[in-house]
């Protein structure tokens, strides 16, 4: 028992405290930011909290609570949103990171559900979802040691594991969203969610309802090909459940993250579903490698690790 | 309300976990000590992701992701919404003419709440939609900007995660008569039938306004 528990923990401490890079947390940090910028700079939540009472019936004084919510103020929200933008520009450039990153996470926990919440809340696949959950954990990580405003003359950082545990973790936040995607068509389907018949339909539906359908021509070519639909069940199933190896196999991420990103764009072009999380792939991006590539030096990592982050 | 407590309780515990992190001076602490802090951090968050996902419940920001989880039948049913003018004579509408509100949300709404409320209600909201919808329909006739989708970051701004055709883009294919009344329909067909070629779409109207005299 004793042996386990030493065994146990000698394989935690190895995972999540082996040493990690200064760039690559401080990358997550910026790649983070960015794209709560995009997301947020593109949706209006004030005006959804300035819609009419009737409209907000639904919504349960618990709802309300929950993400601190008092409809029938745009101008507050409007100012929150202003607060949230300064925010993630500040996590952005490594500004006041402890403050600027939990500041950014409550506001988004906020702002975020506005843009469901009439009639659920939960706003998942809205893309706010794992940029809630890295800042909380930003915040409480040296992530602005390099590539921040206030870095901007200090020295190279050596590799520490406290730059590792907060990358890993934000790695695995984006990981599960294929673990739990994949797990979720066996627990509520089951094995015959692996069709040819079924995957054709849900290309079929997203590329005969006229309200979505923006490209076609893939959806329902693919959608004419049997096998290939099962095929395609098939390796999205597999990419979805086997998507976390890259976690322990850092280079599997050189197969997976591309594989990943063509897997979304082709269900951009053939389901007309835009899945805004993509660019959170890069996290798993070597910045140090890259960074040397740049410069034009031989990237002195070795091997096992080129082109992954650790 | 059981899933609002224990999302809201796995948050505040997520954030006060971070807090207590980083609160009194960890680097005061040997390495041991703070890998150990960490350590709890971590559990308690592979605790709640985990939950999420492997219960299949979403206690959101800790999501358990169902993306086309489901086996879709041969006869699927979805919402459609549709301007009247004032012959009687119906239009699709833009989706991005209901901005601030998206087309899924505002549809998701419609199935779900819309329904149940008192019919005086019901013609509140259709008369805010009717005017929001003739709202953008005047701007699309003049060429101006529908919704404000782009106001900060133009043709760059994130899409939604359904995609939707712009309808108005062309100002030529605006309806040029106002907008007087909304119709919401539920549309079935069959993907397999209408794969064939067979266009047949059965409708049924949920709701009217202005009501049928």
């Amino acid at each position: 028992m004793r042996l386990h528990r030493h065994i146990i923990w000698e394989w935690w401490d190895r995972f999540w405290f082996a040493p990690g890079s200064a760039r690559n947390l401080a990358a997550a940090r910026i790649v983070i930011a960015v794209h709560a910028l995009w997301i947020v700079l593109s949706r209006d939540y004030a005006g959804i909290a300035g819609l009419p009472a009737d409209l907000w019936s639904g919504v349960t004084m618990l709802d309300r609570v929950r993400y601190a919510i008092v409809p029938g103020h745009p101008m507050m929200e409007r100012a929150l949103t202003v607060v949230a933008v300064v925010a993630l520009l500040a996590v952005a450039l490594g500004i006041a990171t402890r403050v600027s990153c939990l500041v950014a996470a409550l506001l988004l926990y906020h702002l975020a559900p506005f843009e469901t919440i009439l009639w659920t809340t939960s706003p998942y696949e809205r893309g706010l979802e794992i940029s809630t959950l890295a800042l909380v954990v930003l915040s409480i990580a040296p992530c602005a040691d390099v590539w921040s405003v206030p870095a901007r003359y200090g020295k190279q950082r050596d590799e520490s594991w406290e730059y590792n545990w907060p990358l890993l973790l934000i790695q695995l936040f984006v990981a599960q969203v294929y673990l739990f995607s994949g797990w979720s068509k066996l627990f509520r389907v089951g094995w015959s969610w692996v069709s040819a018949e079924n995957l054709r339909h849900w290309l079929l539906l997203f590329n005969q309802e006229d309200q979505i359908a923006v490209f076609r021509g893939a959806g329902t070519w693919l959608a004419g090909h049997p096998a290939l639909c099962l095929l395609v069940a098939i390796g999205s199933l597999t990419l979805d459940l086997t998507f976390i190896v890259v976690l322990v196999w850092k280079r599997a991420r050189k197969i997976y993250v591309p594989l990943a990103v063509a897997f979304h764009i082709g269900i951009l072009f053939s389901m007309n579903i835009a899945f805004l999380n993509l660019p959170q792939l890069f996290v798993f991006l070597d910045w140090d490698w890259l960074t040397e590539r740049l410069r034009g030096n031989r990237p002195a990592r070795i091997p096992e690790t080129a082109g992954v982050s650790r | 309300m059981v899933t609002d407590v224990v999302a809201l309780v796995c948050f505040a515990g997520f954030v006060i976990g971070a807090l207590v992190l980083c609160g009194r001076r960890p680097r005061g602490l040997a390495t041991w000590q703070r890998k150990t802090r960490v350590s709890l951090f971590l559990v308690y968050t592979l605790g709640a992701s985990f939950g999420a996902g492997l219960a299949q419940h979403d206690i959101w920001p800790f999501v358990a992701w169902p993306l086309v989880a489901a086996r879709l039948p041969a006869t699927v049913t979805e919402p459609r919404v549709v301007a009247v003018d004032a012959r009687g004579a119906e239009y699709d509408i833009d989706y991005r003419a209901w901005w601030p509100l998206s087309f899924d949300e505002l549809t998701g709404w419609l199935n779900q709440d819309f329904l149940t409320l008192p019919p005086e209600t019901q013609d509140r909201v259709a008369r805010f939609l009717v005017a929001k919808a003739d709202s953008a329909r005047r701007a699309a006739r003049l060429g101006a900007a529908i919704g404000h989708y782009g106001r900060f970051l133009g043709p760059f701004a994130a899409p939604l995660f359904l995609l939707h055709p712009r309808i108005w883009s062309d100002s030529t294919h605006v309806p040029s008569e106002p907008f007087v009344g909304l119709r919401f329909y539920q549309e079935s067909w069959n993907l397999e039938t209408h794969a064939a070629g067979s266009s047949a779409v059965r409708r049924r109207l949920v709701y009217r306004f202005p009501a049928a005299p």
